[in-house]
């Protein structure tokens, strides 16, 4: 197996960003949180508040620049209950570009994305508190 | 053709905190009491004078 470089390594980021910004429907890229399997039951779609949703990659690794709102339904709040287990990020079309149907976990589990509880209430709020892409 | 496989592997890492349940439907108040009726006879209005006792009109 090839190695890339750092370098590589962000430039890929830099272009999977700029793809992910890419779209009219929503003009940048979202995260979805969703019932296991991305089934209909989603909770919660985090939407950055403007573009370009990322910074430039670093050292192998791109964060969000500004950390995105919850903005599912028409109160920003869930709008199922169940348990929160798969994700999804979409581009601006509404597009899914990178998915785990697992990868949802609580703090300390390890998962993609880790939720200080699972448990989520139709009407309950959530706060996206850190969220990067790298490549190993 | 040579293909080389390219170790492009993207990993997310994200942290999502919930913010507190929401609250549960209040409970409607209950009705206000309806005042007991009055259970005293009612007191009619004065009669008007041609009609008090001893003033009536008399016709042939």
């Amino acid at each position: 197996m090839a190695t890339l470089s750092t370098a590589a390594k962000n430039a890929a980021l830099d272009a999977l960003a700029t793809r992910l910004d890419t779209g009219t429907t929503f003009g940048r890229a979202s995260i979805q949180i969703l019932t296991s399997g991305f089934a209909t039951g989603l909770f919660f779609n985090f939407l950055a508040t403007s573009s370009p949703t990322f910074n430039a990659a670093s050292g192998g690794s791109m964060s969000v620049r500004t950390l995105p709102n919850d903005w599912t339904g028409a109160s920003a709040d869930a709008i199922g209950t169940g348990v929160a287990a798969s994700y999804l990020i979409l581009d601006g079309n509404g597009a899914a570009l990178i998915s785990n149907a697992t990868g949802i976990g609580l703090t300390g589990s390890g998962a993609d994305i880790e939720m200080d509880n699972t448990n989520v209430r139709v009407g309950q709020g959530a706060i996206l508190d850190s969220f990067e892409l790298f490549i190993p | 053709m040579i293909r080389i496989p390219l170790p492009i592997r993207v990993v997310t890492k994200g942290r999502i905190t919930l913010g507190p349940p929401p609250a549960q439907a209040s409970q409607p108040e209950p009705p206000e009491e309806e005042p007991a009726p009055d259970t005293q006879r009612a007191i009619p209005p004065p009669l008007p004078p041609e009609a008090q006792p001893g003033n009536g009109v008399w016709q042939r």
